[in-house]
């Protein structure tokens, strides 16, 4: 895998040098932001590597996740993990999911153990889930409260 | 100033989080500072959604660090203030005080 890091720092450089640029267009400016187009590509490429890494490793029996004492665990929940790389914002799931397991396996099971760590995850999975598609879940209920179930009785014909 | 760069209440909270953290912000240490700073457990899934808008904004930037064996061999993402995020918190400040004074307290909360 390349260095994200760097595709990143090229891309920010190349954004400030376009919007710095006296003029808006020309050979320059078109270059500039031909470079662009391809650093972009890039890094959504580098995305797509990386989730298709951690989700092959995900489908395998056990994440192995490092721990002080060198021991390697299963991760907290499964679905949990599942729900989050399902629905999160694609860009930093990945990330999300690994930051999650770190404070779960280094300071929350040391701190509260193994139960009291797995209610934190679910309390982080539940919060984190929620605004994304709480809204949805409440409209479905509110309409299925309404005339929602009517028109499922009538479609299935009762 | 234009609506759209106009710093949340969280966006400030997070932002707070990153500069308290100036060498290693990234997911975890923002997300434990933000919950010392609200009294309250906060959500990571929270914390990455108001990171990404910072950085759409253009108040925050990020970076790869290198692999952790801590997290199996996998980076952390880093963040840093830009000037233009500790502008929007100097203004977000401001706002704060305006308001406190409206309401006949002071920004730390107690009443004048």
């Amino acid at each position: 895998m390349t260095e994200l890091g760097y595709l990143k720092e090229k891309e920010f450089d190349l954004i400030t040098r376009i919007a710095m640029h006296p003029s808006t267009d020309g050979a320059e400016v078109e270059q500039l932001q031909a470079e662009l187009k391809k650093v972009e590509a890039d890094i959504e490429k580098e995305w797509q590597l990386r989730d298709d890494y951690y989700l092959s490793n995900f489908n395998s029996k056990t994440i192995e996740i490092s721990t002080n004492n060198a021991a390697h665990l299963a991760p907290p929940s499964r679905l949990g993990d599942w729900l989050l790389l399902a629905f999160m914002p694609k860009k930093d799931r990945v990330r999300l999911v690994d930051d999650l397991h770190e404070e779960y396996y280094h300071e929350i099971v040391p701190r509260v153990g193994q139960f009291g760590a797995r209610a934190w995850y679910w309390v982080q999975v539940r919060n984190s889930l929620w605004p994304i598609i709480g809204g949805n879940v409440t409209k479905f209920f509110k309409w299925l409260a309404t005339d929602g179930w009517e028109i499922i009785k009538r479609m299935a014909g009762g | 100033m234009d609506e759209r760069l106009r710093l949340g209440d969280f966006e400030g909270v997070i932002l707070k989080a990153i500069n308290a953290n100036a060498n290693n912000a990234y997911g975890v240490t923002i997300r434990q500072e933000a919950d010392s700073i609200l009294g309250r457990v906060v959500a990571i899934g929270a914390v990455y959604t108001t990171l990404d808008r910072l950085e759409e904004k253009g108040y925050v930037r990020s970076w790869e660090g290198e692999p952790d064996a801590k997290r199996g061999g996998r980076r952390k993402k880093f963040y840093a203030i830009e000037g233009s995020g500790l502008r929007a918190m100097e203004q977000k400040a401001l706002e704060v005080k305006k308001t406190a004074a409206i309401w006949g307290g002071d920004e730390a909360g107690g009443v004048v």
